[in-house]
């Protein structure tokens, strides 16, 4: 660790940017002495010259932004024994940066969709997407896992805003919370407002014109009223949006879990509670609408966020159903494959580097050969591979 | 080995006291004397007279047995060579030139069985094929044993040791000549040894007609062996012979088959192969880039890391890890015996295209032997094939 950050100093390059015209910007790229790496750690400045290369994200960033969720577990895990969170640089994103940085934000929002094989890297792009997002001045809408709120629900209670629907009080305030440590400071630096009344019993009522971080805070205090605050902070920023007063960016991950026909939520009379009884479904529902413009919307769809029997294909149409299809076209199909030569190269450079694979066999052509071969190239099945246990 | 043989097996007559090759000392000192003949240089033949006063009780039962198993021989060999020319007419074949073969064929033909074991299903084959040997008659009328060495109950084994000690003696005694003429004669004997090993135990048994006990065989060949090895012993050359048989060539077992080229004209070849209920079939395609695709999926189609290893295993071995493209499928029941089969079909195509050295190097490793372990029979009153129910005492 010592050895890299001596030689980041050599070759660290200060830039002052604009957050939201990212593209006008001329870009410099400083590489270190690792092809595997780069230190562009600004997502927005990363373009196809990064391709294939780690770059680092640092503790403050990491904690701000995915302390809620957002990496995958076992990501996670493995980057805390690396020592350091490093994401790959990969086709996907870059095309997602790309795209967004010449969105017309004057025309409706623009749905993409991440697609392809389970473990094939959809969540680590979007949370490179999360990342660009903040950095380029987005407000983010990041939902990290769609089904942990609907298989493992801990608490539904019927809503107090709308008759037929379903709260989720607990989830509704993890949410809440983690909106607010991704977005806190650029919501005081827009001073957003709402622009209706809210009133959620005699006594408590949200005035229009009031901060919406009061909107929030009200939802953090009170987990009865935090799924109907989600409702209408997220009206309010479509709203916002349209009226030019932000930008937004909806990140969600396992979006089509949303239209799966399983919960763990049983009614009395044993019934199921299918996701789209929740409230918090139409909430994202309606925001990844294209009825509203000034923001981008992007959705991955996974085989795990169904249950088992609905995983035969990775294709959207399949995943979202009739419903769903329906819901998101058209939309910018993005797909996720196994890595390239060169990623998978920069792949094992990098567990080398870090003193993952050992054996020095690793370091070898054959060596790289059969580790290639045995994962199939596949980026979860070579996390596991390489694995210890 | 045949020509011993020949020597070995007599016909009936022989208890009439024809000399035979392992009679060590002359009969007409063993002969009884008529107490008619007074001369007893002659050598009486007559063994007519003395058959009706000095036979006894079980040389007379023995003498009846082997005319009874003589005429059952003979009445096989009769039947079964009319049996032979019956099957020929029923089969539309010539009489004449009906071979084992076409008996053989026949047999299968109209008696088809579904019998696992070759061995219990109809046949129909020479007598001397099915019934086993009988040694001709050890000892005269009287009772007295042609062979000297008859009453070690082996005479046969014996006398052969006895041959070897006696050839022995003969070869170095031949040595010792050389050396005295001062001829440095050369000759190398292990070089007409190379591609034959010693015969098998049952082998020498069928030829001697005597069991034998594993240390008596064991012996037997560690004599063999160290007659082999004189310096003059390839002046016994056909003697040793007798004792040894030729070793197949691994190149004339497999045959490795022709390379085909493709559209594209890149060399490919396809191999089918077996493992515990499944099968697979896969072409290996040279000059290709590593990739594989097993039933329309990836590697991946395998769950298990044992699984991806077994079929990387050849692959590897050969260095032709990123060099061919493999594409397989396969089906049956297991992902073991699916794995199993694709791997060795995988072997069997990379022979193609690596050098001789390499193919032998896998077929030491186990690359190319077909795995034949199927999944042992659950038995009635046990839980499992080996498992046996708890066991109480009482």
């Amino acid at each position: 660790m010592m050895r890299y950050s001596r030689t980041c100093n050599i070759f660290r390059v200060w830039r002052r940017f604009s957050s939201i015209s990212a593209e006008s910007v001329p870009v410099t790229e400083s590489i270190t002495n690792d092809i595997f790496r780069t230190n562009e750690s600004n997502p927005v400045n990363h373009r196809v010259e990064h391709n294939s290369r780690f770059y680092s994200i640092s503790e403050p960033v990491k904690k701000q932004f995915f302390a809620g969720g957002g990496l995958p577990k076992e990501y996670q895990s493995l980057s805390e024994t690396l020592n350091g969170l490093c994401i790959m640089v990969r086709k996907p994103a870059i095309e997602l940066i790309h795209y967004l940085n010449k969105t017309n934000f004057d025309a409706p929002v623009l749905r993409y969709v991440l697609y392809g094989k389970t473990g094939v890297g959809k969540s680590l792009s979007l949370a490179h997407i999360v990342h660009y997002g903040s950095s380029a001045g987005f407000v983010l809408v990041h939902v990290p896992w769609v089904p942990k709120w609907f298989q493992y629900v801990k608490v539904a209670t019927p809503s107090s805003v709308h008759a037929n629907k379903y709260d989720q009080p607990i989830e509704a305030v993890e949410w809440l919370k983690h909106f607010s440590t991704q977005n806190g400071h650029l919501l005081d630096k827009l001073e957003l407002k709402t622009s209706n009344t809210y009133t959620w019993s005699k006594r408590e009522v949200t005035a229009e014109g009031s901060p919406l971080s009061e909107l929030i805070d009200l939802g953090l205090n009170r987990a009865k009223y935090a799924t109907g605050c989600i409702v209408a902070l997220l009206d309010e920023l479509k709203k916002a949006a349209s009226s030019k007063q932000c930008r937004v960016l909806v990140v969600i991950d396992g979006f089509n879990s949303f239209f799966s026909r399983k919960s763990n939520v049983i009614r009395e009379d044993k019934s199921m509670v299918l996701p789209s009884d929740f409230l918090l479904t139409d909430a994202l529902l309606s925001l990844t609408r294209n009825d509203w413009n000034n923001g981008a919307v992007v959705v991955s769809v996974d085989p795990s966020a169904h249950p088992p029997e609905l995983r035969e294909s990775p294709l959207p149409r399949y995943l979202l159903g009739k419903t769903g299809f329906e819901h998101l076209d058209p939309f910018v199909p993005i797909e996720v494959q196994n890595y390239n030569d060169k990623e998978f190269r920069s792949q094992i450079d990098y567990y080398i580097e870090r003193n993952w694979l050992q054996q020095p066999k690793a370091r070898t052509d054959n060596g790289r050969a059969e580790l290639s071969f045995t994962s199939g190239k596949h980026p979860y099945s070579l996390m596991r591979l390489v694995a210890p246990y | 080995m045949a020509a011993l043989r020949e020597v070995l097996i007599f016909n009936s007559k022989c208890f009439r006291g024809v000399r035979s090759y392992f009679c060590s000392s002359p009969a007409f000192q063993y002969s009884s004397l008529s107490p008619n003949n007074a001369s007893s240089n002659v050598q009486k033949l007559d063994f007519e007279e003395s058959d009706t006063k000095r036979i006894s009780k079980a040389m007379k039962s023995y003498m009846e047995r082997a005319k009874i198993h003589d005429n059952f021989i003979k009445e096989q060999l009769h039947q079964y060579n009319i049996g032979k020319r019956h099957l020929a007419n029923m089969m539309g074949k010539d009489p004449e030139f009906f071979t084992q073969h076409d008996v053989n064929e026949a047999i299968r033909y109209l008696f088809p069985s579904g019998l696992y074991d070759p061995r219990a299903r109809p046949m129909m084959k020479h007598p001397d094929e099915i019934y086993p040997k009988r040694k001709a008659a050890e000892f005269d009328m009287n009772g007295r044993p042609f062979h000297s060495l008859f009453y070690t109950s082996k005479p046969n084994y014996y006398n052969l040791l006895h041959d070897l000690a006696v050839k022995f003696k003969q070869l170095d005694n031949h040595e010792d000549k050389m050396i005295y003429r001062g001829i440095q004669d050369q000759q190398a004997s292990e070089l007409f040894l190379f591609g034959t090993d010693w015969v098998s135990k049952e082998s020498v048994e069928s030829v001697l007609l005597e069991s034998l006990t594993d240390s008596q065989y064991s012996n037997l060949i560690k004599t063999m062996e160290r007659f082999a090895q004189h310096r003059y012993a390839v002046r016994e050359k056909n003697f040793i012979m007798q004792f040894r048989h030729q070793l197949a060539a691994q190149t004339e077992i497999q045959k490795i088959p022709e390379l085909m080229r493709d559209e594209s004209n890149r060399p490919f070849t396809t191999f089918s192969a077996r493992r515990k209920r499944s099968n697979a079939t896969v072409k290996v395609i040279g000059e290709g880039t590593g990739l594989i695709s097993i039933n329309g999926e990836d590697i991946l189609y395998f769950k298990r890391k044992q699984d991806k290893e077994q079929i990387i295993f050849p692959l590897e071995f050969c260095n032709m890890l990123g060099k061919v493209d493999v594409v397989a499928t396969c089906e049956g029941v297991g992902m073991s015996g699916r794995v199993g089969s694709i791997r060795l079909a995988i072997a069997m195509c990379l022979r193609c295209f690596v050098d001789a050295e390499t193919i032998e190097r896998m077929r030491l490793a186990g690359l190319l032997s077909y795995d034949p372990r199927e999944r042992e029979r659950k038995k009635p009153g046990q839980p499992g094939a080996r498992e046996k129910f708890t066991w109480k005492k009482r």
